[in-house]
């Protein structure tokens, strides 16, 4: 079986670096698939937006094990078109929102019906912490103002939000919203709790590489039943990106 | 199959979030799923209770073969030190320093390390129990490994294991060469990539044991990361061996 990471990233300043230990990474856990966003500053600038998206274009032609998110901030003049370029031009499956802007801002609106139309997945990045919270930092409330929004969109909340008990329950009822279990959060009880209140088909693996892939994989290895450990690891990625259909070993079949 | 002792797992409450699976017989089950052959138990209970003894005691009563306790030592609590004294202690002792508030210059916790020394109980020094980002109830304060370990430098009879330390905690203080009487778990190692191996690299090859958290934590996070062993993760540290025997 061929795990699908729906959630890794490359960090400016240390692309190459990143991917080397991503491919160790998926060579030794049996990862087939890993979809990658860009990373550098917590509010980038366009040049930034642009150097970031251009390096992971150029991590997918290179590897096709890779794929890739088209990280876009909302409140730049050009963000259409980073978003448009991305999805035609550079091969990526999706867009990616970090922590510039909270993802219920109206700016995001025309750029989620753009999604809509590509049938392109928002991976956001939610977390609700008790200590740190970033201003930009969405937490699922904002993902599901967002997503009642846009009901034609679909969305990944990233790493079950955080603190999952609080994240879960914003968005177990929108079924336009998929959620990851991603992250540093390796807590005994949080994919069980999520597979109760969101049940199996919405869930998704990744990694947040390169940090690590044992706090998520170790998760999904206690999940008793190996039908749902399959839809985890890859089944409800393959139905959620349509670039995922029919891909094996990395190349379209 | 290779098997694995688990230096770090719990049963019991914890008030925070639900545990679906705490019991013993749970943490069994479990430990039997990943070919884990026995563990070093602490009661979660216990870590809230004013007598610690009242949440280990009815767990070391319990405990199948192949299972041990390390039982919650509080030296804040007044009667800790009689508590020992009275043998109401399993074969090592778990502090939570983060979550009772105290450091390692406390002077009844250095009696408390050196009757545990003379006793040859390992003393398990926890860095924190839950992520601090997600705990809006339970406020741990922080864990210095470099503090502890000028503790064990002070106490050399006494075995002390630094149990969930991340791995950028402890590399940061493997720049010396640690005290023959310390070690460290794999409790804290999940949200890295490959740290046995990072590890192996430093001072700390052959000083890690396994220790998962469970249920606190997934098992298979800690247990993933023994797929990578190298030297760093050790089966059976002379300075624990006191735990795997029967008291």
């Amino acid at each position: 079986m061929g795990i699908v990471d729906i959630h890794a990233h490359v960090w400016l300043g240390r692309v190459r670096e990143d991917a080397a230990s991503l491919l160790r990474g998926m060579d030794y856990y049996g990862v087939e698939k890993m979809l990658l966003s860009g990373l550098g500053s917590l509010d980038p600038e366009p040049e930034e937006i642009n150097l970031l998206n251009s390096q992971v274009a150029a991590l997918i032609r290179e590897e096709s094990r890779f794929g890739g998110y088209v990280h876009v901030n909302a409140r730049h003049a050009n963000a259409m078109d980073v978003l448009s370029r991305g999805l035609e031009e550079q091969g990526m499956w999706g867009m990616k929102i970090w922590v510039s802007t909270l993802c219920d801002e109206p700016a995001w609106d025309r750029l989620y019906d753009l999604c809509a139309q590509y049938h392109a997945p928002v991976l956001v990045h939610t977390f609700e912490k008790t200590v740190g919270q970033l201003a930009g930092e969405s937490a699922a409330l904002h993902l599901r103002r967002a997503a009642l929004r846009h009901p034609e969109t679909c969305f990944i909340l990233a790493h079950l939000g955080g603190n999952c008990y609080t994240g879960v329950p914003a968005v177990a009822d929108i079924k336009n919203i998929w959620a990851d279990f991603s992250g540093s959060t390796c807590r005994g009880d949080d994919l069980p709790y999520a597979l109760e209140r969101m049940g199996e088909d919405r869930l998704l693996f990744g990694s947040d590489g390169p940090g690590s892939f044992s706090s998520s994989l170790g998760q999904v290895l206690e999940i008793p039943c190996a039908r749902v450990r399959e839809k985890l690891l890859e089944g409800n990625a393959r139905r959620l990106f349509p670039g995922l259909r029919g891909i094996r070993d990395g190349n379209t079949v | 199959m290779e098997t694995l002792f688990d230096f770090g797992c719990f049963t019991g409450n914890w008030p925070y979030r639900r545990l679906r699976n705490s019991s013993l017989g749970n943490l069994c089950q479990l430990h039997r799923r990943f070919h884990v052959t026995g563990g070093l138990v602490s009661s979660l209970d216990a870590v809230f209770y004013n007598d610690p003894w009242e949440g280990e005691g009815p767990l070391c009563n319990d405990l199948p073969e192949g299972y041990r306790l390390a039982s919650c030592a509080n030296p804040k609590l007044s009667c800790s030190l009689l508590a020992l004294e009275r043998g109401e202690h399993g074969t090592a002792l778990r502090l939570y320093p983060g979550i009772h508030d105290y450091g390692p210059q406390m002077p009844e916790l250095g009696e408390m390390v050196r009757f545990a020394g003379e006793l040859r109980l390992p003393v398990i020094v926890t860095a924190r129990l839950e992520d601090p980002r997600l705990s809006y109830l339970l406020r741990q304060t922080s864990v210095l490994a470099d503090q502890w370990l000028e503790l064990a430098v002070k106490h050399p009879k006494t075995a002390f294991l630094l149990s969930g330390f991340s791995l950028q905690e402890l590399l940061e203080v493997s720049d010396t060469p640690w005290p023959e009487n310390v070690c460290a778990d794999t409790a804290g190692l999940c949200h890295s990539l490959f740290p046995l191996l990072q590890l192996e690299q430093t001072c700390l090859a052959g000083r890690i044991v396994f220790a998962s958290f469970a249920p606190l934590q997934t098992l298979g996070n800690s247990w993933l990361l023994t797929k990578d062993r190298g030297k760093a993760l050790a089966s059976n540290l002379p300075i624990m061996q006191n735990t795997r025997k029967n008291p």
